[in-house]
């Protein structure tokens, strides 16, 4: 197959650069044509423009820094869509909208081209060794036809379901990241203004049960259950390490939005008689504040677990 | 009434002005004895300690800075608990902390002495003019007693009772006028930066809903809880918060307090309180903390102190 490439970024150019060395024939585009001379150079061809780069290729990948650029390279003038032909397929690595990789799958549906939305994680570095995690959604039989090509630039390639479903658990994962952040620089800074040394207290906290964890791991034990009746950390014990806690951050002065949050959350809990529950119960509020209901069978679980 | 007053602060300095000026007979302690100066001059005696001075009367007023202060001043050695009499009323006007007051109360009616928390509202001019809101717990009887020196101090001298409950209603009242400047400086900040002139910003405020509002007949409508006939939709209400976070997500400019608000609309959408008035999200906060605030317009509108 002659794969098309759009936007030799930072990203952009370690996986197209993992394409070509894996022995595909690249086309590719870049507002900037430069980026694109090492692949000419390598045989590669540059295009001079998306339009172009569909009509060349049976596959194409966009890799671009936000949904309204990867719009105007889809749908704009000379774009994707102009040359779109059935039997091709589109596969869209940029961390994009959920509305706009949504958009992008009807339109090019109609022109009967694939498309999945399949935004990775890595980062430069991850790309250049073939080590993303790539996740995918969107038109399941494409992706499987062209599944050797995401082997050759990620190592953890996941279809994750439907279109805008790989976009929605690559954004979930950065906001998890990102809260994590924000609590990390809670904790410490209450840590060393209360009189712990930094390094001291970076290696406590690594030493314990959260920092020995993934942060995704655990939850087939109570939360994904939603088993939270047999446990040895109450909620009443959470409570009470939280209220700890957050006093030491009101001795020292330091703020804790997050710590309070949680806290809160638990005062919450034990309000609803959840007192001799696991502690984890009080993801409980959240969903029911999202109206959603979060829950897969523990059988289920034990099977994917036991496949890894 | 020959009174005892410990505490010469800004605050405290004006009420005991206050007190002398309508004829009380003061007896003053601070831990700077400058603080004293004016009232002394103007026929006030002196005393080295709180003890000292629970030696000279059976009424004594405490306004100090915090919890710290004060329990040095009514439990800490040389402090009132050593030479208070029986029959005593002492009078706390600080803002104090209702756990430490309610030990403290015990402590001294183990003595036979009654201790009132009477946190005071409405700043340093209002101290010196004598029209301070007072709001006092404790025992009825205690109250009564000293209530013609409180009415030296405040215009407003308000029976909350049992111990700590006047704390109560200041911690509310305090808590919530702070996080109210909070959430006006997030949309302060917003409409400045998305464009518009502070200058213009006050002038045209003023004139909405919201310099228009008085935050007593918010209350009321919280307290009455009333949903029918809908004013404002809940779900437009969502619509609203949700167009001026994006004007800040342009805008650059964190609104925490707001986000805060939003998603509890959210959460109310989702409990299907979208049609109705915006007052119905009130039930998410009673469930939260496990109590129930709703009033009925006659016991709204019946006035207690009268």
């Amino acid at each position: 197959v002659k794969i098309g490439f759009i936007g030799l970024g930072s990203m952009g150019r370690e996986i197209a650069t993992r394409l070509q060395g894996a022995g595909h024939e690249l086309v590719v585009h870049d507002i900037r044509p430069e980026a694109a001379t090492a692949f000419v150079t390598a045989g590669g061809r540059l295009a001079a423009d998306p339009a172009e780069v569909m009509r060349e290729a049976d596959v194409v990948f966009t890799s671009l820094p936000e949904p309204a650029v990867v719009e105007a390279v889809a749908l704009g003038a000379r774009g994707l869509i102009e040359s779109a032909q059935p039997g091709k397929a589109y596969f869209d690595l940029s961390t994009n909208s959920v509305t706009t990789v949504r958009e992008l799958y009807r339109r090019f549906a109609l022109e009967g081209v694939a498309v999945c939305d399949a935004p990775v994680s890595g980062g430069p570095a991850g790309a250049a060794a073939g080590k993303l995690s790539i996740y995918v959604g969107g038109d399941e039989p494409a992706f499987e036809a062209h599944r050797g090509l995401f082997d050759t630039f990620g190592d953890n390639v996941t279809y994750v379901g439907a279109i805008g479903a790989g976009t929605i658990a690559k954004l979930m994962h950065q906001c998890a990241g990102f809260i994590v952040n924000a609590a990390i620089a809670e904790v410490f800074t209450v840590g060393v203004r209360a009189g712990v040394e930094p390094l001291a207290l970076w290696r406590a906290l690594r030493s314990g049960a959260v920092g020995r964890r993934r942060t995704f791991d655990g939850m087939e034990n109570q939360f994904l259950p939603h088993d939270f009746d047999r446990t040895t950390f109450t909620l009443t014990l959470a409570h009470k390490d939280a209220r700890l806690a957050t006093e030491v951050g009101r001795e020292f002065d330091v703020p804790m939005r997050l710590s309070q949050l949680a806290f809160d959350d638990m005062c919450e809990g034990l309000e609803r008689g959840w007192a001799a529950r696991s502690s984890f119960v009080t993801m409980l509020l959240q969903e029911e504040r999202a109206g959603v209901h979060v829950e897969v069978p523990v059988e289920v679980l034990r099977k994917v677990l036991e496949a890894e | 009434m020959r009174i005892g007053f410990i505490g010469l602060g800004t605050m405290g300095g004006a009420m005991a002005a206050s007190l002398q000026r309508r004829g009380h007979d003061l007896v003053v302690s601070d831990v700077r004895p400058d603080a004293a100066r004016e009232l002394l001059d103007a026929g006030a005696a002196w005393a080295g300690s709180p003890a000292a001075i629970a030696d000279l009367v059976e009424v004594v007023l405490t306004s100090l800075p915090g919890p710290d202060e004060f329990e040095d001043v009514a439990l800490g050695p040389g402090g009132l608990v050593q030479s208070v009499r029986p029959g005593t009323v002492i009078v706390d006007l600080s803002t104090n902390s209702p756990k430490l007051l309610k030990r403290a109360h015990h402590s001294f009616a183990q003595r036979g002495v009654q201790l009132l928390d009477a946190p005071v509202s409405g700043g340093a001019p209002r101290a010196r003019d004598g029209t301070l809101t007072l709001w006092v717990g404790g025992d009825e009887h205690a109250f009564e007693t000293v209530k013609p020196a409180l009415d030296a101090i405040g215009s407003q001298v308000l029976y909350m009772g049992p111990i700590g409950n006047g704390t109560v209603v200041k911690l509310v009242n305090n808590s919530v006028a702070i996080a109210i400047n909070q959430v006006l400086m997030e949309g302060l900040t917003l409409g400045t930066k998305a464009g518009v002139e502070p200058k213009r910003l006050w002038e045209v405020l003023g004139r909405g809903s919201l310099g228009q509002l008085r935050i007593v007949d918010r209350m009321a409508a919280l307290f009455l809880r009333q949903v029918e006939p809908v004013g404002f939709r809940l779900g437009l209400a969502q619509k609203d918060v949700l167009l001026a976070r994006e004007l800040a997500a342009e805008s650059g400019v964190p609104l925490r307090l707001i986000d805060a608000a939003y998603s509890e609309l959210v959460e109310a959408v989702n409990a299907g309180l979208a049609d109705q008035d915006v007052v119905a999200s009130t039930a998410l906060q009673e469930r939260r903390a496990n109590t129930d605030i709703v009033l009925t317009r006659a016991e709204l509108e019946s006035d207690t102190d009268r």
